[in-house]
């Protein structure tokens, strides 16, 4: 029996046979001299820009830490999780509840959340990735909203309050824009990591075909919780920064499911499955955003919608795939596939 | 003793509610495996139509405008599948969720545009009289959801089962392929699929428009109770939104009581996510691909 | 094919992202008039607060607009006149509204600003406008947590969330009614259960019996089997917090359930002209409390005196302000009177002016203690009489108080 190919795990990476325009060269390039301009332009943002320039620059790199921390279960392992603001939630309140009730220093606040985060992910995974496709998803979903909802009641955190900080020390631009740097380096080191190993090669075999891979061997429930504790560890850190960061954390702001679908977005926009793709895809799409947001005071949602809806018709891999050369635009290929449906 | 039927009778009301706007979601979801984003925004829309007809000159009575609510979001939902999501129906399925969302945001900002975000409500001369049936109220509004829902679910089970077209369509559903070869008019069918599963929405909407204030952000929270609805109750069976919706309306009644408004959410969830660890087809689909 | 097109091509994407990037760092400077004051505004545009936004921003306006043309603001002997605001939709969310407080400040140079809509905007807003020494009038924003946390420059002329309920416990003590029990729903945002708190304290300092309170999620789509629980408790009155959507969803289903009560009572809802519509006969008597009835009549600086006020607003717009609107104005004027009161346009020194000194607005005399708050207001409460807000408090109106409630029959 063909179900269409959506509710099935996704075809992986290999290259399509549409025409490609680049060459080794532009790929390679971009390989090798983006990562290390990135890693330049990124360090050196602080010293060139302040104010509200820094801000935004902080939200990017915070947005494209979270696609990374999704990219982990979502794009490598193909499980497309709705859900993972619950673990960006649990990092905000933990660290939140830690630095300002019980008055622990920052660094171990921050680590007891992604540590809790990864706890709660490694005990309830191995239940709800038993589910596959829209069912994990809005499984996924539903802990998310669940745990929000569960927040309001919880007193010790503030319930509908949320809870305020008082930061002693220095709360300047530039240390929470490497405070959030590092979030995203540690990202990334963990994905490189991960796609370098044969760990890498085991969750990309779950996401082409979970039952083959299961039957060659390997250990599909390890690797899933594993990429999944990972994905909530990310986004955990990422939340802790948040909450020094804002100052304020209360259930609507960090439990939004809105953050969830914007983490998906960021990450199959730019290319799920590959290390710079989420970067890229929340560079894009969130610069795009905010250039919106200043300037179209009411119909900003609608171009992202717009641009979303554009991207999804000609770049359905992503833009990163299409940047080094695994991809076409998929415009041609897209008239194919509906021809073949006339058939 | 009578609180409680009370709040039985207002379980299975809220419950029609979840099964009309889970119907369209369903047929969606079953036929054409999209998971559509936008589906609460169709209702919103459909809501909207209503309400500028009940508010125009004519006063057109809502019941009167579920005809129109239908067509207008047939042709839409028609539209949006035959030149937008029929491109990305042999891709991945994250790319049917993308567009969904993208077509989502730009529904709702559309929306905040056309009619602002202030609440609206539809309220003719009926829609707060209720039935009383002892010392139980009954609202009209809500019923007559409830028998819409009923009344729908039969004639597309019918629909589906028993005429060509809608043959076709659950053919599509089952194998995409053999029904290619079988001469079934693939881009045409999913049009239609979707077409109808949107002007279900506007129906819903219609309906939606007399019980509830709504505003253009309402879509949200629509898809997401379709979706628990539909996983619920099963995918594949004209049944399932029905039996979900009921489920999900009683369990919703119950726990206010039991645990406070505020868990209601958490003990939905709580349950759907048991009941999908437990037996992934819901109470009454077909087996979970 | 070994083309340089295609290398190209992705030259010019990168560019493009480049350019793009850039844009947070190129702000456009509006040299402009001198003599000018600028303002900035955070309001909600989109989210779920956005129709409240829109009262928010039609006050500022008129009230700018106004001033402008009778006068201006006269600072170290010129007339000043106010630009227009510089407005930005804060999405609802907090980490958007903190981000626009920075952008206001550092990219738009504004240092006095108008607040965001709810409580949890502004106590984001007021970490960052502490930080660069901005001054923001939070006149939609009412938690107390925002005045104890250590923030500056954050003036509030409005009453705390806990005495919103306030005015209505006391129109309905002082118009004799002799009620002796109330029920109270609140939706579960911090605004609605810091009133909630608030009035069931009241309430039972007053001595009237609070038999329930129930707590329900702020964006709900039924409260049927709430209101059941309710209808067991045969209560004399049902406090509600919420906003207008809730509020007409309650309504409503009280009516569907016929659940009566003698009073009803709603923050936010009652004085909109959205809750009237949606409703029609089914809201009359309705009561709710209101930081500003249009019907008072103080003198006031810019417009002469309250009545003036609302014919002019009226006039414009068409519709009779509501207490979001007139918040909004007095917020505006409040600036206007500490911009001139400190004779600068410097924010440490107008934040300064705000401390111990009392203004005139179309809301009467507002007092400041030295914590940049009020502490001489008291609210007032409003009831839907023939679709239209009514005062029925302070005591002056107390006898146009209805009570009890009309059956839902008999409407």
């Amino acid at each position: 029996m063909s179900l269409p190919a959506s509710s099935q795990p996704s075809r992986g990476l290999a290259p399509s046979a549409s025409t490609s325009r680049f060459r080794v060269t532009g790929a390679a390039a971009l390989r090798s001299g983006g990562p290390i301009l990135f890693a330049i332009v990124a360090i050196a943002i602080p010293m060139l820009v302040s104010g509200y320039a820094l801000r935004e620059a902080t939200a990017i790199l915070m947005f494209m830490t979270l696609a990374l921390s999704w990219n982990l279960v979502g794009g490598l392992c193909g499980y497309p999780s709705f859900g993972n603001v619950a673990f960006f939630g649990i990092g905000a309140y933990v660290t939140a509840g830690l630095v300002a009730n019980l008055h622990w220093p920052f660094f171990p606040a921050a680590g007891v959340a992604a540590l809790s985060a990864l706890g709660f992910a490694a005990v309830i995974g191995p239940v709800v990735l038993r589910l596959h496709g829209h069912y994990f998803a809005i499984a996924t979903l539903g802990t998310a909203q669940a745990l929000g909802q569960i927040v309001i009641m919880v007193p010790w955190v503030g319930g509908p309050n949320g809870i305020i900080l008082r930061v002693p020390y220095a709360t300047s631009g530039q240390y929470f824009y490497y405070l959030m740097a590092g979030a995203l380096g540690g990202a990334l080191l963990i994905t490189y990591a991960i796609l370098r190993g044969s760990w890498g090669y085991a969750c990309r075999m779950i996401r082409q075909d979970e039952i083959a891979a299961a039957a060659s061997g390997v250990n599909t429930t390890f690797y899933k919780t594993a990429c999944w504790s990972l994905s909530a560890f990310v986004a955990a850190l990422v939340g802790g920064v948040y909450a020094l960061w804002i100052t304020f954390v209360n259930p609507p702001s960090v439990f939004d499911p809105l953050i969830s679908l914007t983490m998906v977005v960021l990450a199959l926009v730019g290319g799920a499955g590959t290390l710079w793709g989420p970067v890229l895809g929340a560079f894009l799409v969130e610069n795009i955003d905010q250039y919106l947001w200043a300037r179209l005071l009411t119909a900003h949602t609608l171009f992202l919608g717009l641009v979303i809806v554009v991207i999804v018709l000609f770049l359905p891999r992503g833009i990163w795939p299409y940047l080094t050369g695994q991809q076409g635009l998929a415009w041609r290929s897209l008239f194919e596939g509906t021809k073949r449906l006339r058939v | 003793m009578e609180f409680w039927l009370q709040i039985v009778v207002n379980g299975l009301l809220l419950g029609g509610v979840y099964a009309l706007s889970a119907l369209a979601f369903s047929l969606e979801w079953g036929i054409l495996n999209i998971v559509n984003l936008a589906h609460g925004s169709f209702i919103m829309l459909g809501a909207y139509v209503t309400w500028m007809l009940f508010t125009s000159p004519l006063h057109l009575d809502p019941f009167a405008s579920v005809p129109i609510d239908f067509a207008a979001l047939a042709g839409l939902g028609f539209v949006m599948q035959r030149f937008l999501l029929n491109r990305v129906m042999r891709g991945e399925f994250f790319l049917t969720l993308l567009l969904t969302f993208g077509i989502d945001q730009v529904l709702v900002n559309v929306g905040i545009l056309l009619w602002t975000a202030d609440p609206r409500a539809v309220a003719p001369s009926y829609s707060s009289v209720s039935l009383a049936v002892g010392a139980l109220t009954i609202p009209y509004t809500r019923l007559a959801v409830l028998i819409v829902a009923l009344a729908i679910t039969v004639v597309l089970a019918r629909f589906m089962h028993h005429s060509r077209l809608g043959r076709a369509i659950n053919a599509t559903g089952m194998d995409l392929d053999a029904a290619n070869l079988m001469g079934v008019r693939l881009p045409f069918v999913f049009a239609l699929t979707m077409g109808l599963g949107c002007g279900l929405a506007g129906i819903a909407g219609a309906l939606y428009s007399l019980n509830f204030p709504f505003s253009p952000q309402i879509g949200g929270d629509l898809t997401l109770r379709a979706f628990v609805v539909t996983c619920l109750g099963g995918l594949g069976n004209m049944y399932g939104p029905l039996l979900g919706g009921l489920a999900l309306g009683m369990v919703e009644s119950v726990a206010t009581v039991v645990a406070g408004s505020g868990a209601v959410d958490a003990t939905a969830f709580v349950i759907l996510v048991l009941i999908l660890a437990l037996r992934p087809r819901g109470l009454s689909g077909r087996a979970a691909a | 094919m070994r083309t340089p097109l295609g290398n190209i091509a992705l030259a010019a994407i990168l560019v493009v992202l480049v350019t793009v990037g850039l844009q947070g760092l190129a702000s456009p400077q509006s040299t402009g008039n001198s003599r000018v004051i600028k303002l900035g505004a955070a309001i909600s545009n989109t989210g779920n607060l956005a129709a409240e936004g829109k009262l928010t921003t039609d006050g500022y306006d008129f009230a700018v607009e106004w001033i402008n043309a009778h006068g201006g603001v006269k600072v170290v002997g010129q007339t000043y006149t106010f630009a227009p605001i510089k407005y930005y939709d804060d999405e609802s969310k907090p980490a958007q509204s903190a981000a626009l407080m920075e952008k206001l400040v550092t990219e738009d140079h504004i240092g006095l600003i108008l607040g965001p809509y709810s409580s949890d905007n502004t106590i984001a807003a007021a970490a960052v406008s502490t930080k660069y020494g901005a001054v923001l009038m939070a006149d939609e924003g009412v938690a107390k947590s925002i005045w104890t946390s250590g923030n500056k420059n954050v003036v509030g002329p409005v009453v705390y969330d806990y005495q919103y309920m306030y005015p209505v416990v006391d129109a309905l003590i002082a118009g004799k009614t002799g009620i002796k029990s109330a029920v109270m729903m609140h939706a579960d945002d911090s605004f609605s259960v810091g009133v909630a708190e608030g009035a069931v304290a009241y309430l039972k300092e007053k001595g009237i019996n609070v038999l329930g309170d129930f707590q329900y999620p702020a964006a709900t789509t039924d409260v049927s089997s709430v209101l059941a629980q309710i209808k067991e408790l045969h209560a004399d009155a049902l406090l509600s917090s919420g906003h207008v959507q809730d509020a007409i969803l309650i309504t409503r289903q009280a009516k569907q359930n016929a659940i009566g009560f003698k009073a009803m009572a709603f923050t936010v809802a009652p004085p909109t002209p959205d809750y009237v519509k949606a409703l029609g006969k089914d809201a009359e008597d309705v009561i709710g409390p209101a930081p500003w009835v249009p019907q008072e009549n103080f003198s006031d600086p810019y417009w002469g005196s309250t009545q003036k006020f609302v014919s002019a607003f009226k006039a414009k717009y068409g519709f009779v302000p509501d207490y979001h609107v007139g918040n909004a104005v007095i917020g505006v004027e409040l600036f206007a009177q500490a911009i001139a009161k400190a004779d600068s346009l410097d924010p440490t020194k107008v934040g300064a002016a705000f401390l111990n000194v009392t203004y005139q607005s179309i809301g009467g005399p507002v007092h400041f203690n030295n914590n940049w708050h009020e502490d001489n207001q008291h609210g007032a409460a409003i009831q839907l009489q023939g679709g239209v807000p009514v005062p029925v408090w302070p005591a002056q109106y107390i006898k146009r108080l209805r009570y009890p409630m009309p059956s839902w029959a008999r409407r």
